[in-house]
């Protein structure tokens, strides 16, 4: 327990700003991923009830619940990589040096965030050809473009998230907690 | 054409011995491969592209509300009414609690897509009546961690969800397929509970007889389920709504039925938002890594390669059935479900689309049908690797709830449940029809 007590009173300490900023973000894609995921199953529940009860489905409801779910599931990675929910086979981890355990954790978030970030950065050029020309969605006519970069920014989240673990491990005990400590 | 080989070996080595997580090991082998045929830039092109189409899918947008389904029910406390309901009709019996506790399972799993969140609600359900009664360890436990197994099998399913968007099978299909091979895996269950208590009477001791009138009385409680599991399965089946909009009724259903029984406060329904957000994110995080790994090891020909092998090796269908299958037993004692199925399904469902299958069963004529059938015995295989040493993944849920109780109880409790799993499997295999009766029945 003291262990974990210290690391994030150092991590708090030594980056309060950046602590902070953690805290924020994942409160707010926090409250955004709810509303998301509570509106979606509103408005699936009001569609099939206005199509079999009163022969008017929701204009647009298919279109609405495609962009809802992609912005869910961008919000999601971040939260998820802050609570280490990605699957891993946790099979050899019993027999190895925990100095190795160590390091491989340092490596394995920091490759995590690199491969966020390129694929972030990547997302982000087609937001902006989106914008050269003017993509739209094919029934509201919905710009593209912030839907991409949107999903940028998730994936540059998740990178900033995988790199402040790759941080807390390097004050990794046997037995810690993965999860990001704020 | 070794490559892609090479690639499957370097994933599964990143996964297992490196323990990255399998979405990053998929998707930089993927990339790294790709890559190396093409060119760095391309690659990542590609990767980029199907990271956002994958993400824009309507369809798709069945996988958080099944999850979402889920969470609400097991927040609903639902559990204790399924399990009080079944314990009055069998609790009196020798074993009774614990063919209650299977009963209940499979009720809780018509309505929860995960086996690892059934067999944690029913656990927290079961186990305390089961030891208050001197029920043995390995039973109470065994009943519990088999049970749960059945929550991605009888629909909803998040892993049959998952098989079907990357097979693009029909989900309504597939969920109405894992009906009978579930019921029939509670009839099992329950045989095997009835063969331990016969062979040992003082492992499973009798509960209280309940009488007629509280029987019936338990059967109220259980109308939410019930009428929740009615609405969402029967309304696909019917084909009065889709798959999505199912998931979009069932998750407002088990909201309302939450919300009525006073079990949700603001904070957990935030919580149980933000955690079917988390998890809907993890999940698709997997299926960009498996779409950009399948992309790769499509384009290197591991598929025709395989294809090549079975007819070098002049293989009929099912043996190749059977091969797999023996693949899948293999991986299953390392990986849990939902890896197991990310990481197999792009290389096997090509394979066994090309089979002809309609030479070992009439039922399997149809490709599509057989595909529907290999997913059911997929997630039958799936559900034994669950309770298989040494990473039961359900065995674990169970220790983590019961520290004083040693893993080798558990998974001596979980051996007669195990044994009529492979009963169970070799049926599904042997018969086909029987998977696929109810879907031909919706089909037409």
């Amino acid at each position: 327990m003291s262990n974990e007590d210290n690391n994030s009173r150092r991590l708090r300490a030594g980056s309060s700003l950046g602590a902070n900023l953690l805290v924020f973000l994942q409160r707010s894609l926090g409250g955004i991923t709810a509303i998301l995921l509570f509106m979606m199953m509103i408005l699936t529940l009001l569609d099939v009830f206005g199509r079999y009860l009163f022969n008017s489905p929701i204009m647009g409801a298919y279109e609405i619940t495609e962009l809802m779910l992609v912005i869910l599931i961008f919000a999601g990675i971040p939260l998820a990589s802050a609570n280490d929910e990605h699957i891993a086979v946790d099979l050899i981890d019993g027999v190895m040096p925990p100095f190795i355990v160590k390091v491989r954790d340092i490596l394995i978030s920091l490759t995590m965030s690199v491969v966020m970030g390129a694929l972030s950065i990547s997302v982000w050029h087609k937001g902006l050809e989106a914008i050269k020309y003017g993509d739209q969605s094919a029934m509201l006519h919905v710009p593209m473009s912030p839907v991409f970069f949107i999903i940028s920014v998730t994936l540059g989240l998740a990178a900033l998230v995988s790199l402040a673990l790759a941080w807390q491990y390097t004050n990794f005990r046997v037995g810690d907690d993965r999860r990001l400590k704020l | 054409m070794n490559e892609s080989l090479i690639a499957f070996a370097t994933m599964l080595t990143l996964v297992i011995v490196v323990r990255m997580p399998i979405a990053f090991a998929m998707g930089l082998v993927g990339y790294v491969g790709f890559g190396l045929m093409t060119s760095f830039d391309g690659s990542l092109a590609m990767a980029s592209i199907i990271t956002y189409d994958t993400g824009m899918n309507y369809g798709l947008s069945v996988v958080p509300l099944f999850i979402l389904m889920g969470n609400f029910v097991t927040r609903a406390g639902l559990s204790d009414e399924l399990y009080a309901a079944a314990n009055a009709f069998l609790g009196h019996r020798r074993g009774g609690l614990a063919m209650a506790t299977v009963v209940a399972c499979g009720g809780f799993s018509a309505v929860c897509g995960s086996s690892l969140a059934t067999a944690a609600t029913m656990s927290k359900v079961a186990l305390p009546p089961m030891r208050r009664y001197g029920y043995d360890d390995g039973l109470a436990t065994g009943s519990i961690a088999a049970g749960g197994t059945l929550g991605i099998l009888i629909p909803p399913s998040v892993i049959l969800i998952i098989y079907g968007i990357m097979t693009e099978s029909d989900i309504g299909l597939l969920f109405i397929a894992g009906i009978l091979p579930g019921f029939l895996g509670v009839i099992l269950y329950l045989v095997a509970v009835l063969v331990a208590v016969t062979l040992k009477p003082e492992i499973g001791p009798r509960g209280e007889r309940t009488d007629w009138a509280a029987r019936l009385q338990s059967l109220w409680g259980v109308s939410g389920v019930l009428g929740l599991f009615t609405l969402v399965i029967g309304g696909i089946y019917g084909g009065i709504f889709t798959p999505t909009e199912a998931a979009g009724i069932g998750a407002s259903g088990a909201f309302f039925i939450a919300l009525f029984r006073g079990r949700l406060s603001w904070r957990v329904l935030y919580e149980t938002l933000v955690e079917s957000a988390r998890t809907t994110g993890m999940i698709f995080v997997i299926l960009i890594g498996a779409e950009i790994f399948s992309n790769y090891i499509n384009i290197a020909g591991l598929p025709d390669l395989l294809s090549e092998w079975v007819v070098s090796f002049d293989l009929s269908a099912i043996v190749v059935i059977l091969l797999i299958m023996a693949v899948y037993v293999v991986l299953g004692t390392v990986l849990e479900s939902l890896s197991m199925i990310m990481l197999t399904v792009p290389v096997f469902y090509p394979l066994v689309m090309g089979l002809d299958l309609g030479e070992y069963s009439m039922a399997l004529m149809d490709p599509e049908m057989a595909l529907i059938w290999f997913g059911i015995i997929v997630v039958v295989i799936t559900e034994i690797s669950l309770i298989t040493p040494p990473v039961g993944l359900n065995v674990f849920v169970l220790k983590s709830m019961l520290s004083d109780v040693k893993l080798q109880t558990i998974f001596r409790g979980v051996t007669p449940f195990w044994l009529v799993d492979i009963v169970r499997l070799t049926i599904l295999i042997l018969l086909p029809g029987l998977v696929l009766w109810l879907p031909n029945f919706m089909a037409n």
